[in-house]
């Protein structure tokens, strides 16, 4: 019996990767007392992964591409923004294709209406410090980037900053905050990744996943 | 302050550490390798001369007389500097070995690595086909690991000259890309995530208006489960190589990968790569490759091939398969508790006890 261990996202990704094993043959445990536990056993209904015990590991979203860098996860469900921004050392497998959504720059409405208006030494809120330094550096624009866990679109309405940049799905959260969309930076959807040491250990795994 | 990235090593500890590299450096001295010992700072210039993958990474001094210093960040470099300033009283080929700490601070959130270990070899002065270099160094890759008592690993094989190929074929430059690229924005590591699945590029299908990375996206798929007969086939089909050199390196053992998705330093390697993964390890275990051209920025022409252990690494690898305390060595001591006062009296208890093998702790009663 070989182990693999995969990494889900506890927050907006996990129903959909719940529905991509289940559609590949394996059941995550998701009753009520399955959702308070950290690690979750699967039962497996396809016959090509009956000799892998499967184990989903339940961390927030930032820390997937941490646990499979690392190895204590083999594989990982995550959007490719958290990827991205990670630069963690990780083979992206396959786009899952669901959970999209926009990683924009954000302002209050009506007060810039494109990055080109945004003064100098503008201040940045965002969990995604990473992309929001490649994305102002391709620019040659002075930013301060400031690092949120949360709550980003606080942060202009405060003063704290004068932009945000976020993932923007429906658009909702950013209207009833005030806030409006002023560019879009890339487009992002949930991400199969693997460790580069675990994938060649379990290519066969993989094949399975995909073939499905 | 406690800086990440550096640890203390505790006597048993140690014990363990010195019993796996002297194992290794035994298979290596059988082999006619020899010790060599390079200093831990180095001009800056020697670091960025050979290969600037590692300039971001590297720990830099500004010397009392203005000079840039810099610790190492691999032993590859300085031996090969120290190799070509003293070419002529040298025979060739030349092999050594090497036990060392490197030093380079990545500073990624999952990995502040800033003193790594290293054992390896560098084998200096034969091509590829000459002597069967690359065979050798590949087979003591294998006997190493089989040597520590590990047998669920796995060695992924490729050649340089494919990537080097794959972009002369599109007519692009070759990127300068580290092993160690942590960034997934840049071409090739998109084209790396591609090929990774197993994906090759059916070259001749390929219209010459399209671009790069959409040529690599156009591709046949192709079963993962295939033989490396079947993959190497392929790969000199589609880019025109002959690979017969790498099959034959491929047969050393059941072991053995071929990974053509494997992206080597282009800037370095110049033929053969080689990783050495451990199940239900993070990272490769050991690295090497050929790199014929890096003597050349010393100013000579040598062929060379080598490879280091991460010993940290290795060490975490024979934790997990409980493999490590067969490397303890451990010895109680025996505790010789003086009834006289005389020095002399007590160092011949000792030397007594020497004779018969034991370690000696002088204690009070």
């Amino acid at each position: 019996m070989q182990q693999v261990k995969i990494a889900l996202s506890k927050g907006a990704l996990l129903e959909g990767a719940i529905e991509f094993f289940s559609k590949a043959g394996i059941e995550i445990e998701n009753g009520e007392d399955a959702k308070r536990k950290l690690i979750r056993r699967s039962t497996i209904h396809n016959e090509a992964f009956k000799d892998y015990d499967i184990q989903f590991l339940m961390v927030r979203g930032h820390d997937v591409p941490v646990y499979v860098e690392h190895g204590a996860a083999d594989f990982g469900i995550v959007g490719l923004d958290v990827i991205l921004d990670s630069r963690a050392k990780v083979h992206q497998l396959q786009d899952l294709k669901y959970g999209a959504c926009d990683l924009c720059v954000c302002s209050v409405q009506g007060k810039y209406k494109s990055v080109s208006e945004l003064p100098s030494y503008t201040r940045v809120a965002t969990t995604f410090p990473n992309l929001a330094k490649d994305f102002f550096h391709q620019r040659a624009l002075e930013v301060e980037i400031i690092n949120l866990y949360g709550s980003v679109e606080l942060a202009p309405l405060t003063d704290l900053t004068d932009v945000i940049i976020d993932l923007v799905a429906t658009g909702k959260t950013l209207k009833e905050n005030g806030l409006e969309p002023i560019h879009k930076i890339m487009h992002c959807t949930a991400h199969l990744i693997a460790n580069p040491t675990a994938f060649e250990f379990h290519k066969g795994f993989f094949a399975g996943l995909v073939e499905e | 302050m406690v800086f990440r990235g550096l640890k203390t090593w505790l006597p048993s500890d140690v014990r363990k550490q010195l019993a796996i590299k002297n194992k290794l450096v035994a298979l290596y001295e059988k082999w006619s390798y020899e010790p060599i010992v390079v200093q831990s700072l180095v001009d800056l210039d020697v670091i960025n001369r050979a290969n600037k993958k590692f300039t971001d990474k590297t720990f830099t001094f500004l010397d009392k007389d203005g000079e840039t210093l810099a610790l190492r960040t691999e032993m590859t470099q300085p031996i090969a500097k120290a190799i070509a300033g003293r070419a002529q009283e040298l025979q060739f080929p030349v092999k050594l070995y090497y036990n060392a700490s490197v030093y380079r601070y990545k500073g990624t959130p999952t990995d502040e690595s800033r003193e790594i270990q290293q054992v390896g070899i560098e084998y200096v002065g034969a091509k590829a086909e000459e002597n069967f270099s690359d065979y050798e160094v590949l087979q003591l890759m294998i006997d190493s690991i089989e040597e520590l008592g590990v047998s669920d690993y796995q060695i992924c094989i490729t050649d340089a000259k494919i990537w080097h190929s794959l972009f002369t074929k599109f007519n692009k430059p070759v990127p300068v890309i580290s092993s160690e690229a942590s960034s997934n924005h840049d071409l090739i590591t998109k084209a790396y995530n591609l090929l990774l699945k197993g994906e090759f590029v059916a070259f001749e299908k390929l219209a010459a208006e399209e671009s790069f990375l959409n040529c690599l996206y156009s591709r046949e798929q192709i079963s993962l489960s295939i033989s490396n007969e079947e993959k190497l086939k392929r790969v000199e089909t589609d880019l025109e190589l002959d690979l017969s050199h790498l099959k034959g390196l491929a047969q050393l053992s059941s072991k053995i990968v071929f990974a053509p998705y494997q992206c080597p330093d282009l800037k370095l390697y110049t033929g053969l790569h080689f990783k050495l993964l451990i199940k239900g390890q993070g990272n490769d275990i050991a690295m090497g490759g050929r790199y014929d051209n890096l003597y050349s920025s010393f100013g000579i022409d040598l062929p060379a091939i080598g490879f280091a252990f991460y010993v940290q690494r290795l060490i975490s690898a024979l934790s997990n398969l409980d493999l490590l305390d067969n490397f303890s060595t451990d010895k109680l001591p025996k505790k010789l508790s003086p009834a006289t006062k005389e020095w002399r009296d007590v160092y011949k208890a000792a030397q007594l006890e020497f004779e018969k093998g034991a370690n000696v702790l002088i204690c009070n009663k």
